[in-house]
């Protein structure tokens, strides 16, 4: 069926390549006599027309912290944006960085887990990954997670874009930016103005609405509310081999998730708040007797954010960012028990963060030649607690608070050598109540040997300083705190347009982790493991044809090992993704199909098959304020198996799903 | 089954309309004279309108192409800007693919004239242009400094800030 795959896409391109033959090359701007003929399209027109070539230049601000052009960026990113979400039916965060080369997801349907650079450790919460929600750090503050499942605060379809840059990028953003920094970008009211509802049910019984509405002032303020809703019934166990009688409690397996949000931006000021609220309920299996119905546990998850930013030009050599914002985020597990007097009371355990953040940055283009920028960062945690209330064999209630602070400063300088060489260095100095200081430098040089083609040189370093998981548990445990993570990463980067219409990026990587925080095999502890290696090639093309179709392909060739040659879980050697979208006709209606494939992987003791995976979609634009997506996921039903912690049970991930999804806007 | 319906796809996107599109450029220049016609000048309007161009020799042809198939020869000229010295005689200056030190350089020589400045990365934009045309992958899109706009004097149309992605 993969073959087969393959050949129909394989005789389509030839197809549309032979068709394109007869067509002008890429290469003249120059106007066209039929376009001369016919009248000049109106404003709202031509913001509708869609590019036929590959844009000279997009704008990205993981890589710098500052809005830049992707060909002044000094380091490469990806980007998914508004449209790929739509048109591949993106239904969450993971499934979004999923798209981008070298990421893997995993996931055991409380939590998805995200690997990258051949680095995927069972139990890690995603904390080797930054991530950003309009530039503001969100990794929560107690295990540094980052959510990227059903319990993120952001429904997909209010983001515009999301950059992934891959690489230690300690040097600009501190803690946890090892493997990358992930900003997700939201939309402005221009996208969201008047109402807009979108609803989507799946053959699995999920069930999606979201109504958001937006408005522009005449003084060219910005507002928009949107409220959303996700709800799963009868979910599936992700488990192999379900015995019948466990499956047939399965309806008790459920979960909805709510998300609110409101952005407001006035000139250069913008007001965000957000919350997400997700509650699970699953029969408790452990606790099971097969003649009567089992007992529901219950997690619940909830989130917030309220932040403040002020971003301007203050004069013609300075440029100003101020922002504060605070943060929370609940975590509770509850698991029924029936008392020995027959009474029911639950045990429960609660995480919850409460952290606030202030950062400022300062560019200044006084010096020919020089673009500096001074930042400093500053996060509180007012409060960190974990709470485990047990009751069986005796009550028990053990509390762990802690409230920390921590603060980076650092200073970056770009400074154009001449038309073709640039150098940017940049050194971070970050300190905390609970982690020794660090000193995190980073050089990247860019030859440009002509407009079209670049090539970068980047050496950089990154670090993780031990959570207040990994720290408490240890010190409980009477052992010591495990010691900062750090990486030494280097990178050289070769981006060519070979057309307006064909580009491609060759990445070559190597990093050495010292250090690396990980579950210790022989005691509920956290050690720091002997020295980790990593090295990879990722190779990627992006290709655009006349008649609107799209090709995107990437490949990842990874090695990670420890010294001695140990192999490193959750690492497959070859990733593999391609993205192909196609219109039909001229009806609006647009054909898109996009494909994983992962090579086989070791956690401990067992290898994980490789696996090929194919997700459909079509979307049909009747009309300008509507749309509708049929997909279809996992087309094969393929079997995927994934390992995501140090317990080996290995989860079952999505199986074929179908999706409609419809979009209706009024007021525009 | 899941075969026939992908084939049977993939046939018909075959029948393709080869619908026509404009060209980056030619769509910049379209935006671009579009921005002029919701903008006003403060008094005296111009009579005439010059369309300077800078760094991008394609999108300048585009401009003047535009100007000559939409018959405007006569009230519009398009210049290509070779050095800052002349930016003074812009009505509509469009600083193309400028970094925020370019931008920087060529505004030196109009601080508080008015003239409606465009440009096509966001370092222009945040540099000093009263409209930044910002691409992604598929489309382009623009925002607008109203700020800076009124310090130079112009004024834009409730139409043009209604379309804007963003409004500074």
């Amino acid at each position: 069926m993969n073959n087969a795959l393959f050949v129909l896409l394989f005789i389509w391109c030839s197809t549309c390549t032979a068709q394109n033959t007869d067509a002008p090359p890429d290469a003249p701007d120059t106007p066209k006599s039929e376009a001369s003929s016919e009248a000049l399209p109106e404003l709202e027109d031509l913001l509708h027309q869609q590019l036929r070539h590959l844009p000279t230049n997009t704008e990205i601000s993981a890589a710098s912290r500052v809005t830049r052009s992707s060909s002044d960026s000094m380091a490469v990113t990806h980007v998914i944006n508004d449209k790929d979400i739509k048109q591949f039916n993106l239904r969450s965060v993971a499934d979004i960085l999923a798209q981008f080369v070298g990421i893997t997801t995993r996931e055991d349907s409380s939590f998805t887990y995200i690997g990258a650079r051949g680095i995927g450790r069972p139990g890690d919460f995603n904390s080797r990954f930054l991530f950003l929600l309009d530039g503001t750090r969100i990794n929560e503050s107690l295990l540094d997670a980052g959510l990227v499942g059903h319990e993120f605060f952001v429904d997909v379809e209010l983001i515009e874009r999301v950059e992934y840059t891959p690489g230690a990028s300690a040097a600009l953003y501190g803690n946890n930016a090892l493997l990358g920094v992930i900003n997700i970008v939201t939309k402005t009211s221009s996208k969201l103005r008047g109402i807009n509802t979108s609803v989507s049910i799946a053959n699995n019984n999920a069930k999606h609405a979201r109504i958001t509405g937006g408005m522009r002032a005449d003084s060219g303020s910005d507002s928009w509310l949107s409220l959303s809703q996700t709800k799963l019934d009868n979910i599936q166990y992700p488990l192999v081999n379900i015995p019948p009688h466990l499956a047939r409690w399965q309806h008790l397996n459920e979960e909805k998730s709510t998300r609110l949000m409101f952005n407001h931006q006035h000139g250069a000021l913008k007001i965000q708040a957000a919350g997400s609220k997700r509650k699970r309920h699953y029969p408790d299996l452990f606790a099971f007797d097969p003649n009567i119905p089992p007992l529901n546990a219950e997690v619940d998850n909830e989130a917030y954010l309220v932040s403040v930013a002020y971003d301007d030009r203050i004069s013609d050599d300075i440029e100003l960012y101020l922002h504060a914002s605070t943060h929370g985020n609940d975590f509770t597990r509850r698991l029924p028990v029936v008392l020995q007097n027959g009474e029911l009371s639950h045990e429960q355990r609660l995480n919850s963060g409460r952290w606030s953040n202030f950062d400022s940055r300062l560019i200044f283009l006084g010096l020919s030649d020089h673009e500096f920028m001074l930042g400093f960062d500053y996060q509180r945690d007012h409060r960190q607690k974990f709470m485990a209330q047990y009751l069986i064999p005796e009550p028990i209630k053990r509390k762990f608070l802690g409230d920390e602070s921590r603060y980076g400063l650092y200073i970056q300088d770009l400074w154009r050598l001449s038309d073709k060489l640039q150098l940017q260095w940049a050194l971070r100095y970050d300190d905390s109540d609970s982690s020794t200081a660090r000193w995190s430098p980073s050089y990247t040089v860019k030859y440009n040997w002509s407009p079209q083609h670049k090539l970068l040189l980047r050496h950089s370093r990154a670090f993780k300083v031990a959570n207040f998981l990994e720290h408490f548990t240890n010190t409980s445990f009477g052992f010591p705190t495990p010691e900062n993570e750090s990486t030494h990463y280097n990178e050289i980067s070769l981006l060519q347009n070979w057309s307006p219409s064909l580009s491609t990026f060759v990445i070559a990587y190597q990093a050495t982790v010292e250090n690396l925080i990980s579950q210790a095999l022989i005691a509920p502890i956290y050690a720091n493991t002997i020295p980790l290696k990593s090295k990879g090639l990722e190779i990627g093309v992006d290709k655009r044809w006349q008649n609107g179709i799209s090709l995107v392909a990437s490949t990842a060739f990874q090695k990670s090992e420890f010294s001695g040659g140990i192999k490193v879980a959750n690492s497959p050697q070859f990733i593999g993704q391609l993205r192909f979208s196609a219109p039909i006709g001229s009806s609006g209606v647009l054909f898109s199909m996009n494909s994983h494939v992962v090579s086989e992987r070791r956690v401990l003791f067992k290898t994980l098959p490789s696996f090929a995976s194919h997700d459909v979609n079509i979307s049909w634009q009747p009309w300008d304020n509507a749309s509708i997506a049929l997909g279809v996921r996992n087309i094969t039903d393929k079997e995927i198996v994934e390992i995501v912690d140090d317990s080996l049970i290995p989860y079952v991930q999505q199986r074929r799903q179908v999706h409609l999804s419809i979009n209706w806007s009024w007021g525009q | 089954m899941i075969k026939i319906c992908l084939c049977l796809l993939l046939f018909l996107s075959m029948f393709q309309t080869h619908g026509q599109s404009l060209s980056e450029n030619e769509l910049k220049a379209a935006f671009l004279y579009r921005f002029s016609q919701f903008s006003k000048w403060p008094p005296p309007p111009p009579n005439a309108l010059r369309f300077c161009v800078v760094g991008n020799h394609e999108l300048f042809k585009a401009v003047s192409a535009l100007l000559h198939t939409q018959n405007l020869q006569q009230t519009s000229t398009a210049i290509e800007i070779p050095n800052h010295d002349q930016v003074t005689q812009c009505d509509v200056l469009f600083l193309s693919q400028q970094n925020r030190q370019q931008t920087k350089f060529w505004l030196s020589q109009i601080e508080q004239s008015p003239v409606l400045i465009v440009a096509d990365t966001s370092e222009g934009f945040r540099q000093g242009a009263m409209i930044g045309i910002i691409a992604d992958a598929n489309n382009l899109s623009f925002r607008v400094n109203l700020t800076d706009a009124k310090r130079r004097g112009l004024s834009f149309s409730a139409h043009l800030l209604k379309l804007a992605s963003e409004v500074r």
